[in-house]
């Protein structure tokens, strides 16, 4: 059967770019369906021979059963519908209702089609996995064996005192970073993004009795950060030297373009990377971009993973055509 | 204590000196052979141990160049041996197509079909081409033939252009209509280049100029330390690869296929065959594995992994394996010979 792959990623994402280009060398078709694009149920057979999913992909059908490899990279696609709409106001409710109910109707049928595409034998990423929940990975990886730092979300002034007191804690988002433009004069945007920061005790003096929680990590004092993209049971890793240098030692992305930061290949000693393994099975991820920290002490701490994180640069600096080997998983 | 180098740092040894490859920072520095040769017993022997052996001069020598490797970042010290850690680069080059790079030639006798020309160069996943124009352009001709490579994703797309003040303003204002990377004008007025560089300061192109005049193909093959590029892709395919004949074909003003614009054979015809039917012949390809190991000379040069090649312009015709004719560096004196008949192009 001639391999035949669907991606759902979105537009200028640059590693589907460019596992596309590998796939087209194997010889293998591919449908790529970005954030944005409308997918539309054409049919859905479940009886007792087989089953038969048909999908139209902008103004393209396509079935199911001519798909041999999915991957989720990103993005997040569901089926388009119709919402009803009234400009009577007596109506506004029961519409409301209505709606609420065909959407919920619609996100079953969602349910499925991602369900039976993960049960390809070659199916990479989850769509119900792409939000990572930071806290139940740490929980995980402690479950697993790995260091993690200890962590705290605090909400009241006491806590957050008694928790900076005599130590160095980093805050982060509890979920992903934000990120935001603000228009200034002459229409030039400045955008505003959090970042991995250091939390000290200047932070107290401006907190309130209560405030909105937020988190606290114990700073691990770092010879380097390891980048981990995890395909399948393997892993490829990367050495950030990023402590050497004051822009950089919080947080890496303030990236130094002039003097960047050194990015080697890593190889990550077997039990911890019999951990990993483990974590990725429970936190049921088949792929996935993991952070972790070396101490100063040589001890390596898990921070988090990112399902749908960025592999490209790993790939790059450690010269391992990641795109080449996912392409080649899609179609094995 | 142990010392070893980042593995995007990478020493290549010539006869008398080493270039220090740094793949991470797109750079390259000079060392001495003495130098290398000391890092490669560092992989294995603690650091203090080795420096034991030297006498008290020579260690105040290593510690100096020790002191330099350090301040580039070229390596870091560490309690253990980390070898296993921290593994080489893998010395690997991938790419996914037959054809990475083209050059495409027009002269005012050229009548070629440019759809089915950048079409076919897509069909090879060919993402780099290079159009030189060897007779003087109209903005319509240069613009019609830029439509014909819209939409086909180039990811790389550089001009040879006789230079004029209302092409230097086309590109300007087009930059954002046009995915062009680079343009590179010639016969430029030696006088008003600096005038133009400072016009194109802010473009998303990047322009070049050069006062000579670029009217055919001899003008290649150039070897100068301008062009020496250090970086991770260039430097893995060169340990197998021609640094420039791999997976380049090339389009002559004529419409002939051929590997490279300068070299005489000719595969087939752009009207009349099918560019992966050239392609696909084992002939086509007879350049594409002539590394530097394998060429005279250029084996011996410190320099072979951040220089390109030529094959087309050699200094023994009889000999494929003869250095190219445009170098005028002899590695075994470590010396320039004399100043080139090509001056490169000045970039802005």
């Amino acid at each position: 059967m001639k391999k035949k792959v669907l991606i759902m990623s979105q537009h200028f994402d640059r590693s589907t770019d460019i596992v596309l280009q590998w796939l087209n060398y194997y010889g293998a078709s591919y449908i790529r369906v970005n954030h944005g694009d409308v997918l539309k149920v054409r049919k859905i057979n479940i009886d007792k021979g087989n089953t038969e999913i048909t999908i139209r992909h902008n103004s393209v059908e396509f079935s199911l059963s001519e798909i041999t490899g999915f991957w989720y990279r990103r993005g997040n696609v569901g089926f388009a519908w119709d919402e009803l709409k009234s400009n009577e106001l007596a109506l506004e409710r029961a519409i409301g209702a209505v709606n609420k109910h065909l959407k919920g109707e619609i996100s079953t049928l969602e349910e499925y089609f991602y369900f039976q595409l993960e049960q390809l034998t070659t199916s990479l990423g989850r769509r119900s996995n792409a939000r990572n929940n930071k806290l139940i990975h740490l929980e995980m990886a402690k479950l697993c064996g790995l260091n993690i730092p200890d962590t705290i979300i605090v909400a009241n002034k006491q806590d957050l005192s008694e928790r900076i007191h005599g130590r160095t804690n980093i805050t982060k988002a509890i979920r992903d970073g934000l990120s935001v433009g603000i228009k200034g004069k002459s229409d030039m945007w400045r955008y505003f993004s959090t970042y991995t920061s250091i939390a000290n005790h200047e932070i107290i003096e401006q907190a309130e009795k209560e405030f909105f929680p937020f988190l606290l990590q114990q700073q691990i004092k770092k010879k380097y950060e390891i980048r981990v993209f995890y395909l399948n049971g393997e892993l490829f890793s990367m050495a950030i030297f990023s402590q050497n240098d004051p822009q950089t030692v919080v947080d890496f992305r303030h990236y130094n373009y002039q003097r960047p930061n050194r990015m080697v290949p890593y190889v990550i000693d077997a039990e911890t990377t019999d951990k990993i393994k483990r974590f990725m099975k429970i936190a049921n991820l088949n792929t996935g971009s993991l952070d972790l920290i070396c101490s100063d002490k040589d001890e390596l701490f898990f921070l988090e993973v990112n399902p749908v994180g960025q592999f490209g640069m790993v790939s790059f600096p450690c010269n391992y055509y990641l795109e080449k080997k996912i392409a080649e998983y899609l179609i094995s | 204590m142990y010392f070893q180098l980042f593995a995007d740092c990478i020493p290549v040894k010539g006869y008398n000196r080493s270039v220090i490859c740094d793949l991470g920072r797109n750079k390259f520095n000079l060392i001495p052979n003495e130098l290398t040769d000391f890092i490669e017993e560092l992989k294995s022997k603690p650091f203090n141990s080795l420096l034991e052996d030297f006498c008290d001069d020579d260690k105040e020598t290593i510690l100096e160049y020790i002191e330099f490797l350090v301040n580039n970042e070229f390596g870091f010290f560490s309690e253990q041996n980390n070898n296993n850690s921290f593994p080489p680069l893998e010395a690997i080059f991938n790419w996914s197509g037959l054809i990475s790079n083209s050059i495409v030639d027009v002269d005012a006798l050229s009548s070629h079909n440019y759809e089915r020309i950048f079409s076919e160069l897509k069909e090879v996943n060919c993402t780099s081409v290079q159009i030189r124009f060897f007779s003087e352009q109209t903005i319509q001709n240069v613009q019609f033939i830029l439509e014909s490579a819209l939409d086909r994703d180039f990811e790389c797309i550089e001009l040879v252009i006789e230079f004029s003040d209302e092409l230097l303003s086309f590109f300007v204002n087009s930059e954002k209509v046009y995915p062009i990377t680079s343009v590179q004008f010639f016969s430029c007025n030696p006088d008003k280049i600096s005038d133009y560089i400072q016009e194109v300061n802010d473009s998303l192109i990047a322009f070049s100029f050069t006062p000579l005049k670029i009217n055919n193909h001899e003008h290649c093959g150039l070897v100068d330390p301008s062009y020496f590029t250090s970086n991770l892709q260039l430097f893995m395919e060169g340990q197998k690869f021609n640094t420039c004949l791999n997976r380049k074909v090339s389009i002559s003003a004529n419409g002939e296929i051929k590997n490279c614009p300068s070299t005489t054979e000719v595969y087939g015809f752009i009207n009349t065959t099918k560019l992966i039917d050239c392609i696909d012949r084992d002939d086509f390809k007879r350049y594409w594995t002539i590394n530097k190991q394998s060429i005279s000379i250029c084996k011996d040069c410190e320099f072979r992994f951040v220089c390109t090649d030529c094959r087309a312009f050699i200094e023994n015709p009889s000999d494929i394996y003869s250095k190219p004719l445009k170098c005028n560096y002899d590695p075994y004196s470590s010396t320039w010979l004399k100043t080139s008949n090509f001056p490169p192009f000045i970039s802005s």
